[in-house]
């Protein structure tokens, strides 16, 4: 084995007894292997393996469940349009028509107008 | 494991999908998240972060890329602007920059201040690789990068970190 290939080896951390006789028998690989070892150690104390804490599966837990509270807005804006739309039916009879189209048309529009103002307001994250 | 979580989206068993995401891979993406961020406070929330993205997004999954290469690259596009956006807010005159940034090395402060010497890339190959208890393969993996080049980036960081030890 020569300089190159155990330096290499040291850099890969790799233990194995052609390294470790080539660095017995060289001045330069036993200096450089005593840094790297010395550097192995500094950063294996300095960077612990870290774990999530315990709180954070329950912290994420209820943002990523869907209930069905969560379409309660969509829900109670249909249900007003479509009595306003009965209502008025029921009223004006004779402008069944045009209050069935003005009224989905009314709809859709809100609900657009509704879905943009919730993803403003929403917090980020 | 990836073939249960496949199961369960095909499914459309979303809840359970994300448990079993969190369980095999939270750790990881909050190892992955210190290495870009340094700090583990930050980590976790940019953590958070990430599997709330990743929870609005199963029902979009296509089976293309295995749940975990997924993940992991949600993962670090999150990490990558957070991390940009952190660095712009950081942005303070340069006689004010006494403190190293790399928490993680508090213990060692020297070090910490070699670590922030070193190009972003190659500190945070490093940092994970010690971070993920020295496995090449975990760090190829969260990094998208094949292990001749996470092994490449760590002796560069190896060979700059032990010329600033001899300074």
């Amino acid at each position: 084995m020569n300089c190159d290939e155990a330096q290499l080896a040291l850099l890969d951390l790799e233990v194995n007894s052609n390294v470790d006789a080539h660095v017995s028998t060289c001045d330069a690989c036993r200096q450089f292997a005593q840094i790297q070892r010395e550097l192995d150690a500094r950063l294996t104390a300095a960077i612990p393996p870290l774990e999530l804490s315990p709180k954070f599966a329950v912290q994420l837990r209820p943002h990523s469940r869907w209930t069905w509270s969560e379409s309660l807005p969509d829900i109670a804006h249909l249900i007003g349009c479509a009595a306003a739309m009965g209502t008025l039916a029921f009223v004006f009879p004779q402008y069944a028509k045009e209050v069935a189209t003005a009224g989905s048309a009314l709809t859709a529009g809100t609900w657009f107008l509704q879905a943009i103002l919730r993803d403003r307001l929403e917090p980020d994250g | 494991m990836d073939d249960d979580v496949q199961q369960l989206l095909r499914k459309k068993r979303y809840n359970e999908a994300l448990e079993h995401l969190l369980a095999q891979y939270g750790t990881k993406v909050f190892r992955m998240a210190v290495a870009f961020l340094k700090d583990p406070a930050r980590a976790e929330e940019i953590t958070q972060d990430i599997f709330l993205k990743l929870w609005r997004a199963l029902p979009d999954y296509d089976g293309r890329a295995a749940p975990g290469t997924w993940l992991y690259t949600i993962a670090r596009n999150t990490c990558l602007s957070a991390s940009r956006s952190e660095s712009y807010r950081k942005t303070f005159p340069l006689e004010q920059a006494v403190e190293p940034s790399t928490a993680l090395a508090k213990s060692d402060l020297q070090l910490a201040q070699y670590l922030d010497r070193l190009p972003d890339i190659q500190r945070t190959v490093i940092t994970l690789f010690y971070l993920e208890e020295k496995q090449v393969g975990e760090v190829a993996a969260a990094l998208g990068m094949p292990a001749g080049t996470v092994k490449s980036h760590l002796h560069r960081a190896r060979l700059a970190l032990a010329a600033m030890m001899k300074e």
